[in-house]
C-alpha cells in the first residue's frame, strides 16, 4: 500500500537528524499557526503564493535561496567540525551519515541556494532594467519557482523520512546504481533534481524570450544594461545545458527503476558515459551561476564608482565568449578518467582560453573604478572583496587546467578550495551584494549599513581562513570527502579551516541581526525617492517598491544608461519630463497553477521515491487535470484604470520633484 | 520616437508562422505539398540507398546523413517557413545555436568516449565477487575432501542399478547402487530348499511321533518307538532351525548386494556403471564419499615471495567461485616449496560445518600484494 | 492575421508592435503571437538538445550488445518505412490545418487535425507493436546497453508523440468550444511547431538508428 515506506523510515536511532527534523518541523508548524491565527493567510495566498508578478517571484526565490544557504552552511559546519575532530579518531559522524551530509551540502548549495538567489535577482531586476512590465510568460514564471521549491522540499524531507544519497552531489555510477545504493537516497536526489530542473528550464525559456523580444522602445541590444546581457547569456546556457541534465538523470532512473544497462557494467554499460554527459551539463552550470554574478558586479561597480562601465562592447563580447566557450571545456572535470593526452590537451587549452576572456572582464571592472569617485557602501565592499579573492580562485583554476598538474590535484582539497573560492567570491558575494543593492527597491527601505559591513568582514575573513588552509592541505595530499584521517601534517590546516567556518558562522548570525535591525528601523532607513544609490539603470526610475505595472509609460530609450540620461536632463532643467496621457494598463491575473502543479509534483516525486505507485498515478492525473483547468480559463488579464495609474505615478513624481527641489544647487548626486 | 536603422525595417515573425496577409490559401497549401513531395523523395532515396548493392558500402552512412540533413532542411523551410530574411533572424540564430550545442554534445561525447574506450586495457570477466579495493594477488586451488570414506563391493556380481552420482549430498543409509549377485541368490535359494527339506523332515518326524505315541497304549515296545521318534523330531527340528539360521544368514548377505552410503556426506566419485562386473577386494572402491563435518583442504600455488606472508597455523579468508557473496575462514596447514623453483605451495584447511564446501569447487585465497 | 493586432500583452505601450515598429524587439515589446511562438521555439530547441543527449548515449553504446542481438538482427525496414510515411503525412496534414486556421475554416482545420491524430496514432501503434515483439523475443531494454539506449531514445520520441496526441485532442476540444480566439490560435501555432519538430527528430532517428544502425 505504501511501497517501501514504513515507520522505520524515520531515523529513530539517529539523534542528529531526528532532533534537527523535530526542531525545524515544530518551528514551521508554529510559524504556520501564527500566520493563520493572525489572519495573514488570505493575504499570503493572494499577494505572494499565487502571484505572477516577477518582483514577488524574485523575492520568494531569494528567500528560498537564503534559507537553503543556511541549511547548506550548517552541513558545512558539521563537515568541518567532523574533520577537525577526526584525526586518528572516529569523530562524531559515522561514515554513512557523513557521506549524506557532504552530498546534501553540495546538492543544496548549488541547486537550492546559489541558483535560486541568482534566478531571483534576475527575476526581480531584468524586466525593470529592460523597461517592461513583466517577463514573457508570468504564469510559467510562478510555476518555475514553485517547482524549484518542490525540489528543495523533497531534499529536506529526506532528512527525516528515509535517507539522502551518499554518492556526493553528482551521483557517479556504479555507486549510484541499485546494487550499491539500494536505499531511497539516490531516488530522492533524482526526482528532486528532475522536478526543479524542469522549473529552471522554464525560467531559461522565459528569460531568453523576454530579453530578446520584450524591451522598451528604442532599447537596442547594445543599449541594454550589462546585467541583462549576462542574464541573457546565463539563460541561453540554461536552455542549452539543462536538457542534458534531464536526459542523463532519466537514464540513471531507467537503470535503477527498470533495469536498463546504461551505466552498469553488466549488459555492456559504460560508467564513463555518465560522467561525460553529466559534466557536459555541469560545466555550463557553473557559468550559469557566475555570469549573473558578473552582471551584478558590473552594475554595482559602475554605480558606486559614479562612472559608466568601462569597455561595454568588450564586456558584451567577453560575456558571449564565455557563454560559447563554456560548452567546450567540460572534460577538465575528468582529465584523469583516461581519455588520453590528445583529448586532455584540447580541453586544457580551451579551459585556459576561458580564463583569458574572464580576465578581460576583471580589467574592465578595474578600469571602471579608476578615475571614479568610489563610495564604500556594502555592495561595493562585496565587489572589492570579489575582485581580490576571485582572481586567486581563477588562478588556481588555471593551474588545474593543466592536465599533468590536475593528475596530482584532482579530487584533493586543492580542487575543493578552488571551486569554493570561485563560487563563494563569485556567486555568494554577488548574491549578497545584489540583495543589499536591490533590497530598497523591493521593500522600500535600505538594509542597515553598519551591520552590512559586519557581515562583509566576517564573511570575507571567514572565507579566507576556511579555504586558504585547504589549498595547502590539498597540496600536501589530502583528499576530499574524508570522514577521518591520520596524517599529522594535515592537522593544523584542518583545524584552521574549522576556525574559519566559525568566523563565517558569526557572519551568518550578523546577516540575521542585520535583517531584524533593518526591519525594526525601517522608517529611518526608508528609500524616499526610489533611487537610494544614485543609480544609472532603469529600475531606479521607478518608486520603491515599484507598482505592479512597473512603469506608467514604457520609457523611451535613446542611448546607453537611459535612466542616467533622464536624471541628468531633469537636474539640468530642474523639472521632470512631462507626463503624457495616462492609459489603462492590463496586467496578467494571479494564478494558482504554479503552486498546484508543484504540489502534485511533490506528491508524485515522493511516490516515485518510495515506489508508492497509486500516489504517482494520482499525482500525475491531478497535475494534468489542474493544468487543463488553467488552460481553459477565459479571463487571464485584468485592467488597472487610467485614474489609478495616474494616482500611483503621481506619488512617484511628487517624491522626485521634492528631491529635485532639495538638491537644487547640487550638480552632482551625493 | 521609434529608432529606425537600415536593416531593422521588418517586424519579427513568429517561428512557424506563415504570412497569411501575403499568401493565399492555395499558396499556403502549395508550400506544404512541395515540402511533402521533397521529403517523400528524400526518404525513399534513403531507404533505397541503405540496401542498395550499387553503392560503395562504406559511403552509405555518409550518404544517408546527407539525405537526412537535406530532409531536415526541407522541413524547416517548407513546413516551418524558416528563412534568413531579417524578420526571421532571431529564429534562425536560435536554431543555429541549438544545432551548435547538439553537434558539441554528440560529437564531443563520441570523441571523448572513443578515446576512453581505446585506452581501456582488455578486460576479462573477473570471477571474484567482492569488489577489489586494495591491490592483491590471488591464488586458487580446488577443494578436496580429507578422509574420504570408500565403499567397496562385499560380493561379486554385476551392477544392476546406480542411484547416486558425483556431487550429490546423501544421508547415511541411502541406497546408492544395487548389485546382481547370483551367488547370493543361489545361496538363498539353496538355504530355502534345505530349510524346506528340513521342515518337511520335521513334519514327517512329527507325524511319526504322533503315530508312535498313538501305539503307546499297545505295549512296552512302543515306548522305544516314541523315544526314537522324539529324538528324530528333535534332531530334525534343530536341523530345521539351523537351516532357518542359514537362510537368514543368506538373506542377510543379500543386503551386501545393496550399496548404501556409510555416512552423511557428498559423493566424491563414482567408479561403477550399470552392467559392470564387480568383485570384493578390487583396487578401486565403488564410491568415494566425503563425510560432512569433516574439514576440507585445498592447495594453492603462490610465488615464493608472497607465500612467505603466510605462516603455518595462520587464519586466512578465502572465497569460492560457486558460492558468490560468501567468504570462508580457514587455517594454513602447511607452506612448502613447490615443484617450480619460484613457487610455493600453501595448503589451507577449513571446517565445513554446513557442508557448503563441496570437493571440486574452486577456492580463491587472497594474498596481499608486495 | 496578427499584423495589425493591437497589443494584448501586459501594459499598453505607446508603440503598436505591428506594421510600423522595427523588428528585433527594438520597437517595444513584440506582439503576443511572436512572443509565444518564439518562446515555444526556444523550448523546442531545448527539447532537441535533450534528444541529442540520448542520441549521444546511443552512439556511444551502439556496439555494446553484450553478445546479444544487434540492429541488423532486429530492425525491420518495412515497418520503419510505414512508420516514417505515417509521420511524414501527419506533418503534412498538420500543415494543412495551419492553413485552415489561417483562413478561419473550422471544418477544414478540425478535419486536418483529426487525420493528423489518426496518423500519429497509427505510428504509435506500429511502434508499440515493434517494442512488444522485441521484448517478447528477449531483446528488451534489459538485454544489453545497446538495447537500453535504443528503447530510451526511440521511446522518448514515442512519449513525445503520445503527449502530442493528448495535446491535439485537448486543442480540438478547445477549438470547438472557444472557436478561433487569439489565444487558441497561438496554441495551434505552438502545436504545429511541436509536431513538425517531432518529424524532424524522426528523420534523424530513422536514418541513424534504423538505417545506419540496421546495417551492423
Amino acid at each position: 500500500m505504501f511501497g517501501k515506506l514504513t515507520i522505520n523510515a524515520i531515523p529513530w536511532d539517529q539523534p542528529i537528524p531526528l532532533i534537527a527534523g523535530a526542531v525545524v518541523g515544530l518551528t514551521l508548524l508554529a510559524v504556520f499557526i501564527w500566520v493563520v491565527i493572525k489572519g495573514h493567510l488570505p493575504y499570503l495566498w493572494r499577494a505572494w503564493i499565487t502571484s505572477v508578478d516577477h518582483k514577488r517571484i524574485g523575492v520568494m526565490y531569494v528567500l528560498l535561496g537564503l534559507v537553503m544557504l543556511l541549511r547548506g552552511f550548517i552541513d558545512a559546519v558539521m563537515m568541518r567540525s567532523q574533520q577537525a575532530l577526526a584525526y586518528r579518531a572516529p569523530g562524531y559522524l559515522p561514515p554513512h551519515h557523513y557521506d549524506q551530509i557532504f552530498s546534501a551540502h553540495g546538492t543544496i548549495m548549488i541547486f537550492f541556494a546559489a541558483m535560486p538567489i541568482m534566478i531571483g535577482l534576475m527575476n526581480f531586476a531584468v524586466p525593470l532594467q529592460l523597461g517592461v512590465r513583466d517577463v514573457a510568460f508570468p504564469t510559467l514564471n510562478s510555476t518555475s519557482f514553485w517547482l524549484t521549491a518542490t525540489g528543495a522540499l523533497l531534499v529536506n524531507i529526506s532528512l527525516v523520512v528515509g535517507e539522502f544519497a551518499q554518492t556526493g552531489w553528482l551521483p557517479y555510477p556504479p555507486l549510484s546504481e541499485l546494487p550499491y545504493s539500494p536505499g531511497v537516497g539516490v531516488d530522492y536526489y533524482l526526482w528532486a533534481l528532475l522536478i526543479s530542473g524542469a522549473g529552471t528550464l522554464m525560467t531559461g525559456i522565459n528569460f531568453v524570450t523576454t530579453i530578446l523580444k520584450m524591451r522598451a522602445p528604442g532599447m537596442r541590444y547594445m543599449r541594454m544594461s550589462m546585467f541583462c546581457w549576462t542574464a541573457l547569456a546565463s539563460n541561453l546556457l540554461i536552455v542549452a545545458a539543462f536538457p542534458i541534465l534531464t536526459a542523463t538523470l532519466i537514464m540513471l532512473v531507467l537503470d535503477r527503476y527498470l533495469g536498463f544497462h546504461f551505466f552498469g557494467n553488466e549488459g555492456g554499460g559504460n560508467m564513463a558515459l555518465f560522467i561525460n554527459l553529466i559534466w557536459a551539463w555541469g560545466h555550463p552550470e557553473v557559468y550559469i551561476l557566475v555570469l549573473p554574478a558578473f552582471g551584478i558586479f558590473s552594475e554595482v561597480i559602475s554605480t558606486f564608482s559614479g562612472k559608466p562601465l568601462f569597455g561595454y562592447r568588450s564586456m558584451v563580447i567577453a560575456t558571449l565568449g564565455i557563454c560559447l566557450i563554456s560548452f567546450i571545456v567540460w572534460l577538465h572535470h575528468f582529465f584523469t578518467m583516461g581519455a588520453g593526452s590528445d583529448v586532455n590537451a584540447v580541453f586544457g587549452i580551451a579551459t585556459s582560453v576561458i580564463g583569458l576572456v574572464t580576465g578581460v572582464k576583471i580589467f574592465n571592472w578595474l578600469f571602471t573604478m579608476y578615475g571614479g569617485r568610489i563610495r564604500f557602501k556594502t555592495p561595493m565592499l562585496w565587489s572589492l572583496g570579489f575582485l581580490v579573492t576571485f582572481v586567486i580562485g581563477g588562478m588556481t583554476g588555471m593551474l588545474l587546467a593543466v592536465p599533468p598538474a590536475d593528475f596530482e590535484l584532482h579530487n584533493s582539497l586543492f580542487l575543493v578550495a578552488h571551486f569554493h573560492n570561485v563560487i563563494i567570491s563569485g556567486v555568494v558575494f554577488a548574491g549578497f551584494a545584489g540583495v543589499v543593492y536591490w533590497f530598497p527597491k523591493a521593500f522600500g527601505f535600505r538594509l542597515h549599513e553598519g551591520w552590512g559591513k559586519a557581515v562583509f568582514w566576517c564573511t570575507l575573513v571567514g572565507f579566507c581562513v576556511t579555504f586558504f588552509p585547504l589549498y595547502v592541505a590539498g597540496l600536501l595530499g589530502m583528499t576530499r570527502r574524508l570522514q577521518h584521517y591520520d596524517v599529522a601534517e594535515w592537522r593544523p590546516w584542518v583545524l584552521a579551516a574549522a576556525v574559519g567556518v566559525a568566523i563565517s558562522g558569526v557572519g551568518m548570525l550578523c546577516q540575521i541581526v542585520q535583517l531584524v535591525v533593518s526591519i525594526r528601523d525601517r522608517v529611518a532607513l526608508r528609500d524616499e525617492t526610489g533611487d537610494p544609490w544614485d543609480g544609472r539603470s532603469l529600475e531606479w526610475a521607478t518608486a520603491s517598491p515599484p507598482p505592479a505595472f512597473n512603469f506608467a509609460f514604457l520609457p523611451d530609450v535613446k542611448g546607453e544608461e537611459p535612466y542616467w540620461a533622464m536624471k541628468q536632463r531633469a537636474i539640468e532643467t530642474q523639472h521632470l519630463a512631462a507626463a503624457g496621457e495616462y492609459q489603462a494598463i492590463t496586467m496578467p491575473k494571479n494564478s494558482a497553477t504554479g503552486f498546484m502543479t508543484a504540489f502534485f509534483a511533490t506528491v508524485t516525486g515522493f511516490g516515485l521515491t518510495w515506489h508508492i505507485w497509486w500516489m504517482v498515478g494520482a499525482g500525475l492525473v491531478l497535475a494534468y487535470a489542474g493544468f487543463v483547468w488553467f488552460a481553459w480559463r477565459d479571463e487571464d488579464e485584468y485592467a488597472i484604470p487610467a485614474s489609478e495609474v495616474q494616482r500611483i505615478d503621481g506619488e512617484r513624481r511628487r517624491a522626485r520633484e521634492e528631491w529635485l527641489a532639495r538638491n537644487a544647487n547640487v550638480s552632482e548626486a551625493a | 520616437m521609434s529608432v529606425q536603422s537600415e536593416d531593422h525595417t521588418a517586424i519579427d515573425v513568429a517561428p512557424g508562422a506563415m504570412d497569411a496577409e501575403r499568401e493565399s490559401v492555395w499558396e499556403g497549401v502549395q508550400t506544404y505539398l512541395i515540402g511533402l513531395a521533397l521529403s517523400a523523395l528524400l526518404t525513399g532515396a534513403a531507404f533505397y540507398f541503405a540496401q542498395s548493392q550499387w553503392i560503395w558500402r562504406p559511403s552509405i552512412p555518409v550518404a544517408l546523413s546527407v539525405l537526412a540533413v537535406a530532409q531536415i532542411g526541407v522541413h524547416l523551410v517548407f513546413f516551418l517557413h524558416l528563412t534568413t530574411a531579417p524578420d526571421n533572424v532571431n529564429n534562425t540564430l536560435a536554431l543555429a545555436f541549438g544545432t551548435l550545442i547538439v553537434a558539441l554534445v554528440i560529437g564531443g561525447s563520441l570523441w571523448i568516449m572513443y578515446h576512453m574506450n581505446m585506452n581501456m586495457p582488455p578486460m576479462e570477466r573477473m570471477p571474484t565477487p567482492v569488489a577489489a579495493v586494495a591491490r592483491y594477488r590471488t591464488a586458487t586451488g580446488v577443494i578436496e575432501a580429507t578422509n574420504p570414506a570408500p565403499v567397496a563391493a562385499k560380493v561379486s556380481g554385476v551392477i544392476r542399478s546406480v542411484d547416486c552420482d558425483v556431487g550429490i549430498r546423501v544421508q547415511k543409509g541411502r541406497l546408492c547402487a544395487m548389485i546382481d549377485a547370483p551367488s547370493l541368490d543361489r545361496a538363498v535359494a539353496q538355504s530355502e530348499g534345505r530349510l524346506r527339506a528340513a521342515q518337511a523332515r520335521a513334519r514327517h518326524d512329527q507325524a511319526a511321533l504322533a503315530a508312535a505315541q498313538a501305539r503307546l497304549k499297545h505295549g512296552p515296545g512302543a515306548r522305544k518307538h516314541v523315544e526314537a521318534s522324539q529324538e528324530a523330531l528333535g534332531r530334525d527340528e534343530r536341523a530345521a532351525a539351523a537351516m532357518q539360521q542359514a537362510l537368514d544368514a543368506a538373506k542377510a548377505r543379500l543386503a551386501d548386494a545393496k550399496i548404501i552410503a556409510p555416512t552423511d556426506g557428498v559423493v566424491l566419485s563414482r567408479n561403477i556403471k550399470p552392467g559392470q562386473a564387480v568383485a570384493p577386494n578390487s583396487e578401486q572402491p565403488l564410491f568415494l564419499f566425503a563425510p560432512d563435518a569433516t574439514p576440507v583442504e585445498f592447495k594453492a600455488s603462490l610465488p615464493g615471495s608472497l607465500a612467505t606472508a603466510f605462516k603455518t597455523g595462520e587464519k586466512v579468508v578465502f572465497t569460492v567461485d560457486q558460492l558468490q557473496g560468501e567468504s570462508f575462514e580457514g587455517k594454513i596447514l602447511s607452506v612448502a616449496p613447490g615443484e617450480r623453483a619460484e613457487a610455493a605451495e600453501v595448503v589451507v584447511t577449513a571446517p565445513n560445518p554446513r557442508a557448503a564446501l563441496k570437493p571440486g569447487m574452486k577456492a580463491t585465497l587472497r594474498a596481499p600484494a608486495e | 492575421m496578427t499584423a495589425t493586432e493591437t497589443l494584448t500583452l501586459p501594459g499598453a505601450p505607446r508603440v503598436q508592435a505591428g506594421a510600423d515598429a522595427p523588428g528585433h524587439g527594438e520597437g517595444g515589446p513584440a506582439s503576443k503571437r511572436v512572443i509565444v511562438g518564439y518562446g515555444f521555439w526556444i523550448f523546442l530547441l531545448s527539447d532537441i538538445i535533450m534528444f541529442s543527449a540520448f542520441f549521444a548515449a546511443h552512439a556511444v553504446l551502439q556496439n555494446a550488445t553484450d553478445g546479444g542481438p544487434s540492429g541488423g538482427d532486429l530492425f525491420n525496414s518495412r515497418n520503419v518505412a510505414i512508420e516514417t510515411a505515417c509521420l511524414l503525412f501527419s506533418s503534412f496534414t498538420c500543415g494543412l490545418s495551419a492553413v485552415g486556421a489561417g483562413a478561419r475554416r473550422m471544418i477544414w482545420t478540425q478535419a486536418a487535425l483529426f487525420v493528423t491524430g489518426l496518423l500519429g496514432l497509427a505510428f504509435l501503434l506500429l511502434e508499440a507493436h515493434e517494442f512488444t515483439t522485441m521484448i517478447a523475443a528477449g531483446a528488451g531494454p534489459r538485454r544489453s546497453a545497446f538495447l537500453s539506449s535504443f528503447f530510451a531514445l526511440v521511446g522518448c520520441h514515442g512519449a513525445h508523440v503520445s503527449v502530442g496526441l493528448l495535446w491535439l485532442g485537448t486543442m480540438m476540444a478547445q477549438l470547438v468550444i472557444k472557436g478561433f480566439r487569439s489565444d487558441i490560435e497561438r496554441r495551434l501555432l505552438c502545436f504545429n511547431l511541436f509536431w513538425h519538430m517531432l518529424d524532424i527528430v524522426w528523420v534523424a532517428i530513422f536514418t541513424l538508428v534504423y538505417l545506419v544502425g540496421g546495417a551492423r
